[in-house]
């Protein structure tokens, strides 16, 4: 597995510390599940890393044509959507 | 389904669907459905959840109206009501269950007109589940004269009788009741156009209610009200916003009022009875039940009646009577958790805690309400040689993803009084040695 980037550290510390989760956020393996199976976030959890995101980054998250899974299903896949849109 | 004669019963970014489609497609997809006696309708698209419900009223096939989509309760439901089917719009696989994907269905159904649409009041629309106290899933039949009931009261109430219709976007799924009652039922009664998609971050929400004709209704939550004021978002005329699933404070229910030049108004219901009352939160703390709907103060608790229930149902939540029509709530049954809406029993949670090899003592800890961020359960285990993930993973098979701990705590004993019981202060004090601040 490729080596974690420190723009995904950022926002694997962003997500620890906005839902107050019990694990190390360097515990957070870029390519795995944030939702169902994996580190088990839900769509209130979205919604919050949503408002931290926009708050942090500058930039509001759209799911044109609902792709919020997409968008949200790995560490890897949000650090790279966030690149995209803040220099979008 | 339509109560009167506005053209339009959807809208797309792109395109609104008219009555004569919708008519259409209705007819294609009743000619391609199964001779089931109950559907589950999975369809994201509000609009393919209509199409399915219409159809299966035309087939007198019931719609079950699940809380979850955990497997486990799928299979519990299965077992009780075996001629069944799936109608989706997406993928997804269901252990045994049969599943119809809409689209093909309408692609390849008749296309002829069908004949007005019209009911018997009695039949029955929906079977709406609550998880109950023990976990198994409890019925509630909902027939065609309640829910165009309840679609009727909550229009007078909110003034859609002296209104052109316009269109209505929810952030809610329309399979649960209130997303079932405010978007799907409402709208249909009305004659106003629901919005197909279901916007989700507060940008998608300006979108939507951009791509419908004003005057605009906006169906959501206080978890979203939040989003949207947090994010400070421009967003088209809105006719007024509806709140429910949990409580709605005055003061952010007046900064929407501020923000987005409208009224907010929350509703108060429950499965059992559907939506019963409203307010508007910057003006009162008093409910003010719909026009056919009274408060009793019967022998053993408050009830509520309707003449479309069989009888009167007690209300779970903590209230108090101001009269036949209006009340104040107090606060939810020490039993009860909501999570962002959804509703279960403490007690069921602590069984399914319970239930998992190698637990050999454990209780879900529910934080007080402070404001209108989601606080999730804690649960305090004592499970020898067991790890959190292991914890974790037996409960993710059971439970609701909004139930889950965070975090889950191992300890070696619980502080138990000597009648084995857990008093909520013994509670509170393994909360603050154990939690952080925002977790309890």
């Amino acid at each position: 597995m490729s080596e974690i980037t420190p723009f995904e550290s950022e926002v694997a510390k962003l997500i620890v510390d906005t839902l107050n989760l019990d694990v190390d956020s360097a515990d957070i393996k870029p390519t795995e599940a944030l939702f169902g199976s994996g580190l088990g976030l839900d769509s209130i959890d979205a919604l919050e890393l949503a408002m931290a995101i926009s708050k942090k980054y500058g930039f509001q998250l759209r799911s044109d044509d609902s792709n919020n899974a997409q968008i949200f299903s790995s560490l890897r896949a949000l650090t790279t959507h966030i690149q995209h849109s803040r220099s979008a | 389904m339509l109560a009167s004669d506005s053209s339009v019963v959807a809208y797309y970014p792109d395109r609104a669907v008219s009555r004569d489609e919708f008519s259409r497609q209705v007819a294609a997809l009743v000619s391609r459905l199964p001779d089931s006696r109950y559907v589950i309708n999975l369809c994201d698209d509000r609009y393919h959840f209509l199409l399915g419900l219409a159809a299966a009223m035309e087939k007198m096939h019931v719609n079950l109206l699940l809380p979850t989509r955990v497997p486990e309760f799928i299979r519990q439901v299965q077992s009780s009501y075996p001629d069944l089917y799936i109608l989706a719009d997406g993928p997804g696989e269901f252990a045994g269950v049969p599943v119809l994907q809409i689209q093909q269905l309408l692609a390849g159904g008749r296309t002829t007109a069908l004949p007005a649409l019209a009911y018997a009041p009695s039949q029955s629309l929906a079977i709406a589940f609550t998880s109950g106290s023990t976990g198994v899933p409890k019925p509630n039949t909902k027939s065609w004269e309640c829910l165009s009931e309840v679609a009727q009261m909550t229009g007078r109430r909110l003034g859609l009788d002296s209104c052109a219709p316009g269109g209505i976007v929810a952030t809610v799924p329309p399979q649960h009741m209130y997303g079932l009652e405010t978007s799907v039922m409402l709208p249909m009664q009305w004659g106003w156009g629901m919005y197909a998609g279901r916007p989700f971050f507060p940008q998608d929400v300006a979108q939507a209610l951009a791509a419908v004709p004003a005057p605009r209704i906006l169906v959501t939550t206080p978890v979203h009200i939040r989003a949207l004021v947090a994010e400070g978002i421009k967003l088209p005329p809105l006719h007024f916003i509806l709140s429910a699933t949990a409580p709605l404070s005055a003061a952010l229910a007046a900064e929407a009022e501020a923000l987005f030049a409208t009224r907010v108004f929350e509703i108060f219901g429950f499965t059992e009875i559907g939506s019963a009352a409203t307010r508007r939160t910057v003006d009162s703390q008093i409910w003010q039940l719909f026009d056919k709907i009274t408060l009793g103060n019967d022998a053993g608790g408050y009830r509520l009646h309707a003449p479309y229930i069989g009888q009167p149902l007690p209300v779970s939540d903590v209230i108090e009577r101001i009269d036949d029509s209006r009340f104040c709530l107090l606060g939810r049954s020490t039993d009860m958790v909501n999570i962002a809406g959804k509703r279960a029993s403490l007690g069921d949670l602590n069984a399914k805690l319970l239930s998992l090899p190698g637990v050999l003592d454990g209780v879900f800890f529910n934080p007080d309400d402070k404001d209108e961020k989601v606080r999730r359960l804690a649960v305090f285990v004592v499970a020898p040689g067991r790890s959190a993930e292991e914890i974790n993973a037996g409960l993710r098979a059971l439970l609701d993803p909004a139930f889950m701990p965070r975090p889950v705590v191992l300890l070696e004993r619980l502080p138990r009084n000597a009648a084995g019981k857990l008093p909520r202060d013994a509670l509170l004090r393994l909360a603050a040695d154990y939690l952080s601040e925002e977790q309890r």
